[in-house]
């Protein structure tokens, strides 16, 4: 059996601090997500952590690996590895972060699509790139702009694309342009590029557009 | 304890769950919809977004060709029947379809004999999303995320609420609802890590219908799709696809190379599955043999490279290249591929407006059996959730009465929760019900699953009740929050334990193989006549039946 080394970051109500555990599995030989499972399953039951489908569908297993974010599932487990909740989003408990605020939020900001009724005939790349969008929360842990407590004056980028979403629809009819103030967008004039796994291009299609002058 | 009040309470947030919240609040009725995972995250999500739709004079007879004629007459009438403007009500709530200018595509996935199939544009994800805002939309809808419902509370044969646990907020509490629908979905995690299914697909529905006093039927009637990814340990049964995912030209070969199967996307999910397990075990029960795709001949045809292009457009080469690497992804060299749980066609007996036994309790979706019978054809599962989710929301709204049925005291509910707390671990022990989970479903998988014969079927049953046994002394704490998972998959234990059960009896029950229940001691259609398994529970004892159509 060959061993390899994860360090995780783990918080509970009575726990707070790196937690090193040894997997037997080579390197790159599994996907982390696998690790951790196993870590779950064979060690330590009260380690936390969220995934779904197991492979790049459902965005519910990012993490930071090694201080960048990422997808368990997508990422092949190496010796080492430091393995972190994402951040600006609160931790649940080790590396489960909350979710139900994206609920709150979408509702709050009315980013909900009102669209004119009947047949659509052309669809934009635009459109179709924007809604890859899997709600892995990446982008806000990775954004040096977005701040979880300020979220209701600046909502921060996976909102962004939502809007996006609307916004490139091919039977667009909302009026978008009270619902850009309300997310804050201006905030993200000069932001550093900001990264998906998924590929959505956040600063070109989810903040360029909605940019506006003051 | 918090304690909720509504019209209408709805278990689960996939297809059908969100479309039958939304026809309901449509109908300005009270709406609490639970999701165990965030809200709308289910398999609907993750799918491929494929949808059928009612064309063609062969529909009906298609579903009951790949149901090989156990499906429920009524209910696929009333699946058609129901299935008017269903697509353009997605429309017009802002669903975009793949389409070639004014038309929609048609795709023909396994088992239909005509196109009629509607591509989403962005996978199953943009209709989750769709359907997630269009709910959101409403003002009489409460959502209560990442919270789990363990049981049904009922009262000489009327339902009246549910108790929950809310794993992140590591908080209990009951539901008081006029009507309850049963959407949770299926049970792919039974047959870990051979499944394509979310996380959460835990058996819920039929736990739920069964603890209730519902009946389920056909439960041995659980669909493999032919082509899960065999390697790396992770990512065993991540889906490549049903037999479409062959391309016109690819082949299924042994470990020597030999053909054994061609002219693939014209057959049956359930006809492929079969065969590969039997090249797999040789003819005996055991697995033994490796199975490969070779898809390489398709990129020699123009109809070959048209599939391969179909494909990658579905999203579904992206595992290939992850797990095997380019030359696969490019459908340039075989890989190996094994069968993957996907679908559970058995499910809860309801009637052709989804009232189960039960007064108050109504199911609609993957929870419902009767609908295809011994063999789903692609794209129907959607179909599916959108119309008897619709249809379900509509008569839950309807029945819906203005007087409060049932309220118990907080104290006696409190008591409702330590009993049931006390019937999942009776004593502190040591197990871990994520290794229980892992065990049960390794079981499932190996003497429950593609291939079954008695002597099997027996061990199974055997080796499921020591782990019922060996759950009532887990090592959990359930007052300490870093247990909150444990808790979780402590009640989805429990749920894979019942529906797990509920296959076993009904694979045993079953003495002929038909769709996707192959028994190698009955390897024929049985000659006196079409029947169907039903699994009731009276005074915690689980019983099969055969009941003739």
């Amino acid at each position: 059996m060959a061993f390899l080394t994860l360090s995780i970051k783990r918080k509970t109500d009575h726990l707070n601090e790196q937690v090193a555990y040894q997997v037997d599995a080579r390197d790159g030989e599994t996907t982390l997500l696998n690790a951790l499972q196993k870590i779950q399953t064979e060690q330590d039951p009260t380690l936390a952590i969220r995934y779904g489908c197991r492979f790049k569908d459902c965005g519910l297993c990012a993490v930071k690996v090694n201080g960048k974010e990422k997808m368990a599932c997508l990422t092949k487990v190496k010796n080492d590895m430091l393995v972190e909740p994402l951040d600006n989003v609160p931790v649940v408990q080790d590396l489960v972060v909350e979710r139900s605020y994206i609920t709150d939020t979408i509702i709050e900001k009315g980013l909900i699509p009102d669209t004119k009724s009947g047949e659509t005939t052309h669809v934009s790349e635009e459109y179709k790139a924007v809604n890859k969008c899997t709600d892995c929360q990446v982008c806000l842990s990775a954004s040096t702009l977005y701040s979880h407590e300020n979220r209701d004056a600046i909502a921060g980028p996976m909102f962004f694309v939502k809007l996006a979403q609307i916004y490139y629809h091919p039977q667009l009819s909302t009026n978008y342009e009270q619902k850009i103030k309300d997310l804050g967008i201006n905030h993200y004039k000069n932001s550093e590029v900001i990264p998906c796994p998924y590929g959505v291009p956040i600063n070109k299609l989810a903040i360029a557009p909605f940019l506006t002058e003051e | 304890m918090e304690v909720y009040y509504s019209d209408i309470l709805c278990i689960g947030s996939g297809v059908a769950g969100l479309m039958s919240s939304i026809a309901a609040a449509e109908l300005n009725r009270k709406i609490c919809i639970v999701s165990k995972e965030p809200f709308s995250w289910g398999n609907t999500r993750i799918s491929g977004g494929v949808i059928a739709s009612n064309q063609g004079p062969s529909f009906f007879d298609d579903i009951l060709k790949s149901g090989e004629e156990l499906n429920s007459t009524k209910l696929v009438e009333t699946l058609l029947q129901e299935s008017d403007n269903i697509h353009d009500t997605l429309e017009d709530w802002g669903h975009v379809y793949q389409r070639d200018g004014k038309h929609k595509n048609k795709i023909k996935p396994g088992g239909h004999t005509e196109a009629r199939t509607y591509v989403s544009s962005y996978k199953g994800i943009s209709l989750g999303n769709i359907l997630r805002m269009r709910l959101l939309k409403e003002d009489n809808v409460q959502v209560l995320e990442e919270t789990a419902v363990c049981q049904i509370l009922v009262e000489g044969n009327r339902a009246y609420g549910a108790m929950c646990f809310n794993w992140v907020k590591n908080e209990w509490s009951v539901i008081y609802a006029s009507q309850i629908i049963l959407a949770s979905g299926g049970g792919g995690m039974l047959y870990a890590p051979h499944t394509d299914n979310m996380r959460s697909s835990t058996g819920d529905s039929y736990a739920l219908a069964l603890q209730a006093g519902a009946s389920l039927v056909d439960m041995e009637q659980v669909q493999f799709i032919p082509f899960g990814i065999a390697e790396p340990v992770g990512m065993v049964g991540i889906e490549v696809g049903d037999t479409a995912a062959a391309g016109p030209y690819g082949v299924l070969t042994n470990d020597n190379g030999e053909v054994f199967l061609d002219d693939i996307p014209n057959q049956t999910r359930e006809a492929v599955s079969r065969k590969i397990a039997l090249q797999m075990s040789g003819g005996t029960a055991d697995f033994r043999n490796t199975v490969w795709l070779d898809p390489s001949a398709n990129t020699k045809e123009v109809a070959g490279r048209k599939a391969w292009e179909n494909a990658k457009q579905a999203g579904s080469l992206e595992g290939l290249k992850y797990a095997y690497g380019a030359k696969s992804y490019k459908w340039k060299e075989p890989f190996k591929v094994v069968p993957t749980l996907h679908y559970i066609m058995g499910g809860v007996i309801v009637d052709h407006d989804g009232n189960t036994t039960v007064d108050g309790l109504m199911a609609a979706g993957e929870a419902v059996g009767g609908v295809h019978g011994a063999g789903r054809m692609g794209s129907m599962s959607l179909f599916e959730g959108l119309v008897f989710g619709r249809l379900v929301g509509h008569r839950a709204a309807e029945k819906v009465t203005g007087k409060r049925d049932q309220c118990v005291s907080k104290l006696v509910l409190q008591s409702f929760i330590d009993n049931y707390k006390k019937s999942l671990s009776n004593e502190k022990g040591v197990y871990s019900p994520f290794k229980l989970k892992d065990e049960l479903s390794s079981v499932m998988w190996q003497y429950a699953g593609l291939i079954r014969e008695e002597k099997g079927l027996r061990i199974a049953l055997d080796k499921v009740i020591q782990i019922e046994r060996k759950a009532q002394s887990l090592n959990i704490d359930w007052c300490n929050s870093a247990y909150r998972q444990v808790i979780l998959n402590t009640i989805e234990l429990k749920s894979m334990l019942v529906t797990a059960k509920s296959i076993i009896i009904s694979a045993l029950k079953r003495t002929e193989s038909r769709g996707s229940h192959f028994r190698l001691d009955y390897p024929n259609e049985s000659t006196l006549g079409l029947y169907n398994v039903r699994v009731n529970t009276s005074r915690d004892e689980m019983n099969a039946q055969i009941v003739y159509k």
